[in-house]
């Protein structure tokens, strides 16, 4: 059969990165110009202004820390005034500075390069590997991300594709990639979970396979729990013993850092496999004032790195039992668990994931390159018109629109099948509201300005009405790229506005908060089922149910200082109610009603009890 | 849900002409099932209502086979691309709907015609391709019943169904009911293990109501003024729940602001045991002993409030009256 061009699949890693192609209807890893399979995601420039991708850059990170970027992955599409790129800021040897629209980019030598550049340079030097081995021009690629990535950090490592020159097909989450490789070897059918633990992140996903269907049921994890975090607890370990016997902190020597932190990465692979390890750093601080170096020697053993870290290890479980019952799948209706990413070597990781799902995790697969296999296997399966393999991918995050009251009403739910479309109902929120603005957001929360705002537009020239009277079909449609557009029309005239989300607008939380409450009256309102709506009757109904049982209590039982306390604090809380009622604040209105229902409560069996009946 | 216009008729006919990249056969098939779609669930996957999920499972997969858009990837569809991924956003639609309990229940709900045939069908549900899974997990589950039949594993398996239906119970928050189900299940078969975990969930849970209920009686008898009935049930609140801090405190609290110093004391005792350094707690048990003329003790409860506070106006106050107890 005819061979389509080349196209890889690479998983671009946090610490490491691959590169895979099918030849001949087999995936496999091709081997990086230095006969490796692996490649550091390490990009560095030197004083002479070189630029260094690779082993080439890892080697020689420890001379030249600043100019040294590791683990960019972590930063890639975040925005620079983000909680996490703050708390990155201490712990990186190298220099993040602020991009022009709250991007993040890294100061090298005297450029400011942003994080798409820095994985392009990665994703430049896997494409002439793949190159040479193959002896063609590489023009196309599948590129693997964390399953919890969002929009903008997919569409950043777009971007870094495209700088590299190359045309990135798809963009798969790693954990499906490894299922695809894991199936596509032997014939699976069933539900699958992947517990994919890497350097920087933790992705869970749960598959259905059939047949070479491989249907993403759920997926899910945590951006910030990794390998690193492992890590950092061992380096914390040793900066505390050296301190303790020194009385220096190394944490303000960058240089010594950096020997740190591949001391303690190097000393955790190795109690993979031993059960206590030597790390020695002979001159790893010099005092000022002339007197000699101090070294560095410790000795950690397996038992104490799992101390250091079984509460991370205890998380990862945490979350893969999360995506579990999001699913609605119980443990033991799996057919297989995967476990994927070098930290799974670990054994506490193994263990604990055995105890708690009672089944020996399956290590069939190298979990280095299982990732990259996979996404050349979906490289493949898209070009090749006999495959036998079909990937039926979910969205990663829900997807909605700011509704009146500074909420989000979901339309897309995450873990959705694209391609899919959902039209919902919508209507005026003001008297007199003639224009409706659509404000597209990405992300789980309820609060509109917590979540991402992908997009927005206007829809005007509504008719003049009473509030609720005009009705507008919002419409959300994924297509089969991932592209999103989003179009609201108004059922009456059949007027129709539309936009197609790009990329992110790189908003921090408090622009957006400020943005929604200047929009405040131009939003829409939810037709059907508003919570508030439902709070705020039940409010009211046990507020009057209260409120009619007082005088009773009064006259019974007001003589004692009981009863008068008791009546106190149930004017306290209709007075809450009472002013609670206007308000939009779900949990407000949710809270006071459950304290007027224990009133209530309490009220009637004190009433039952003395004999009256409650009226 | 979103609809895109229903081709007519003839379109049908332009259709077929299209210079696209699709044999004949596969344009024909995508026609026909791009007709179907103004169906119901079932019709759209090509099922008879009452089809088990996972009919609906192998009937979903195997029409993703054919009509997912990744399958034509880079190919000429011309209007075919927008009719593939159609058919499948109604594919994915039905398939997540009919394999989702509480989806199907509404859906069924909203389209009676269609409930009864589910429910005539239940039985003898035909799918439209056989699909050998189900027929695999049919026989499995006759075989199973088979061998609990036999009397020896047949209390396991009972047992095993009672320790099942009180996790039921337990989650539906009736642990009373989940403990007399788990005591019949320990009758038949001793050995079971995970029976003693959900035990041990049951009687916690059952312990924490039992708890909560004395709390509302002994707040009721606080209101109707009778402070000995009062104190009884604070104490019984605590001896269900033995670490709540914050109902001995307002036991103690209640009775004492009812002139009951005496019964109040125990339960400011066991406050101050269980957080032995919070403030509040210390001094009403030191106003509560100096009511009670016990001078001595009153001064070391506001000595000991006075070290982690030393500028406590309260307990400055009261030190100077208990000074010489």
């Amino acid at each position: 059969m005819a061979e389509h061009e080349p196209v890889i699949g690479i998983d671009l890693g946090t610490t490491n990165s691959v590169v895979a192609i099918v030849q001949g209807g087999q995936p496999q890893v091709i081997k990086n110009r230095t006969g490796q399979l692996l490649t550091p995601s390490v990009v560095a420039v030197t004083s002479g202004g070189k630029r260094l991708v690779g082993h080439l850059a890892k080697r020689q990170a420890i001379t030249n820390p600043e100019n040294t970027v590791y683990a960019s992955k972590r930063l890639i599409g975040r925005k620079y005034s983000s909680v996490q790129i703050q708390k990155a800021r201490e712990v990186l040897a190298y220099r993040l500075v602020c991009g022009e629209h709250d991007d993040v980019r890294v100061q090298l030598g005297d450029r400011a390069v942003s994080l798409p550049e820095i994985a392009a340079a990665v994703l430049q030097e896997l494409r002439k590997d793949a190159e040479v081995q193959l002896g063609r021009p590489v023009n196309k690629a599948v590129v693997t991300v964390p399953a919890y990535f969002n929009d903008g950090q997919r569409q950043a490592t777009k971007d870094a594709g495209r700088i590299a020159g190359l045309d990135v097909l798809r963009i798969i989450n790693e954990p499906t990639a490894a299922a695809l490789a894991y199936g596509f070897a032997r014939s699976v059918n069933g539900k699958i979970a992947v517990f994919d633990l890497g350097g920087g992140t933790l992705d869970v996903s749960i598959l259905e396979v059939s047949k070479g269907v491989f249907e993403v049921v759920a997926t899910g994890g945590d951006t910030y729990l990794g390998g690193e975090d492992f890590d950092n607890r061992v380096i914390e370990w040793l900066v505390m013993q050296f301190a303790k016997e020194h009385g220096v902190d190394l944490r303000k020597d960058r240089m010594a850092l950096q020997r740190l932190k591949d001391a303690a990465e190097r000393a955790k692979m190795e109690l993979s496999t031993l059960q206590e390890t030597a790390i020695n750093l002979p001159f790893l601080y010099t005092p000022s004032g002339g007197t000699s170096a101090l070294h560095l020697q410790a000795t950690l053993s397996r038992s104490r790195l799992e101390e250091l870290t079984r509460d991370l290890a205890e998380r990862t479980v945490q979350i893969a039992d999360e995506v579990l019952r999001e699913a609605k799948v119980r443990p033991p209706e799996l057919k297989e668990i995967i476990l994927v990413g070098g930290m799974t070597r670990m054994p506490i990781v193994q263990e604990l994931v055995r105890k708690h799902f009672h089944k020996e995790p399956s290590k069939g697969v190298h979990p280095e390159e299982v990732v990259a296999l996979g996404a050349a296997i979906q490289a493949d399966a898209l070009l090749r018109p006999d495959s036998q393999v079909l990937l039926l991918d979910v969205t990663p995050q829900s997807l909605g629109v700011a509704i009146a009251g500074g909420y989000t009403r979901r339309l897309i739910p995450r873990n959705t099948t694209v391609p899919t479309a959902v039209t919902e109902t919508f209507h005026t929120s003001r008297d007199g509201q003639t224009t409706v603005k659509i404000m597209v957001l990405q992300g789980e929360s309820d609060i509109a300005h917590q979540n991402e705002l992908l997009g927005e537009f206007i829809l005007s020239g509504l008719r003049l009405a009473p509030r609720g009277e005009v009705e507008i079909d919002v419409t959300f449609d994924i297509n089969s790229e991932g592209i999103v557009s989003v179009s609201a029309r108004d059922r009456e005239t059949g007027l129709q506005q539309s936009i197609t989300v790009t990329a992110s607008g790189g908003l921090t939380d408090t622009e957006l908060k400020d943005i929604l409450a200047e929009q405040g009256d131009f939003l829409i309102e939810a037709r059907a089922s508003s919570e508030v709506v439902l709070k705020r009757t039940a409010l009211e109904n046990v507020a009057r149910e209260v409120e009619a049982l007082v005088p009773q209590v009064r006259q019974l039982t007001g003589s004692s200082e009981f009863g008068r306390e008791a009546l106190r604090k149930a004017e306290g809380v209709l007075a809450a109610g009472r002013a609670a009622m206007k308000s939009e604040d779900l949990i407000l209105l949710a809270d006071t009603v459950d304290q007027l229902e224990k009133t209530r409560t309490l009220f009637v069996g004190v009433l039952e009890r003395l004999g009256a009946r409650p009226t | 849900m979103l609809r895109e216009n229903e081709s007519p008729g003839n379109d049908v006919e332009a259709a077929l002409g299209e210079a696209v990249d699709l044999p004949e056969d596969r344009k024909r098939e995508i026609l026909a099932r791009e007709a179907t779609l103004s169906g119901d669930h079932y019709a759209v996957l090509g099922l008879r209502p009452g089809a088990t999920v996972e009919q609906i499972r192998a009937a979903y997969h195997e029409a993703s086979r054919v009509f997912h858009p990744d399958r034509y990837y880079g190919k000429k569809l011309g209007s075919f691309q927008g009719r593939l991924e159609h058919i499948f956003k109604r594919l994915a639609e039905a398939h997540g709907t009919l394999t989702d309990e509480e989806k199907r229940t509404e859906y069924l709900q909203a389209h009676p015609r269609l409930r009864a045939a589910a429910a005539a069908a239940a039985v003898a549900a035909a799918p439209v391709r056989p699909p050998t899974a189900a027929e695999d997990a049919a026989r499995q589950a006759e075989r199973r019943s088979r061998l609990a039949r036999h009397p020896y594993l047949a209390r396991g398996a009972k047992a095993k169904k009672l320790v099942e239906e009180a996790r039921v119970h337990l989650r539906s928050g009736s642990p009373e009911r989940a403990l007399g189900l788990l005591h019949k299940a320990a009758k038949l078969d001793p050995r079971h293990k995970a029976a003693d975990g959900i035990r041990d969930v049951a009687e916690s849970q059952k312990n924490a109501e039992r708890a909560a209920a004395e709390l509302d009686l002994a707040r009721e008898s606080a209101i109707l003024g009778d402070a000995a009935a009062a104190a009884a049930r604070f104490r019984a609140a605590l001896a269900f729940d033995p670490s709540v801090h914050a109902v001995a405190k307002e036991g103690a609290e209640v009775l004492f602001r009812a002139g009951e110093p005496a019964l109040a004391r125990p339960l400011a005792q066991k406050a101050v045991d269980l957080q032995p350094t919070h403030l509040p707690s210390l001094m009403l048990l030191a106003n509560i002993c100096h009511a009670l003329g016990m001078d001595k003790l009153a001064r070391r409860h506001v000595e000991a409030v006075l070290e982690h506070e030393p500028e406590h106006a309260e307990a400055k106050a009261l030190l100077k009256k208990v000074r010489w107890g």
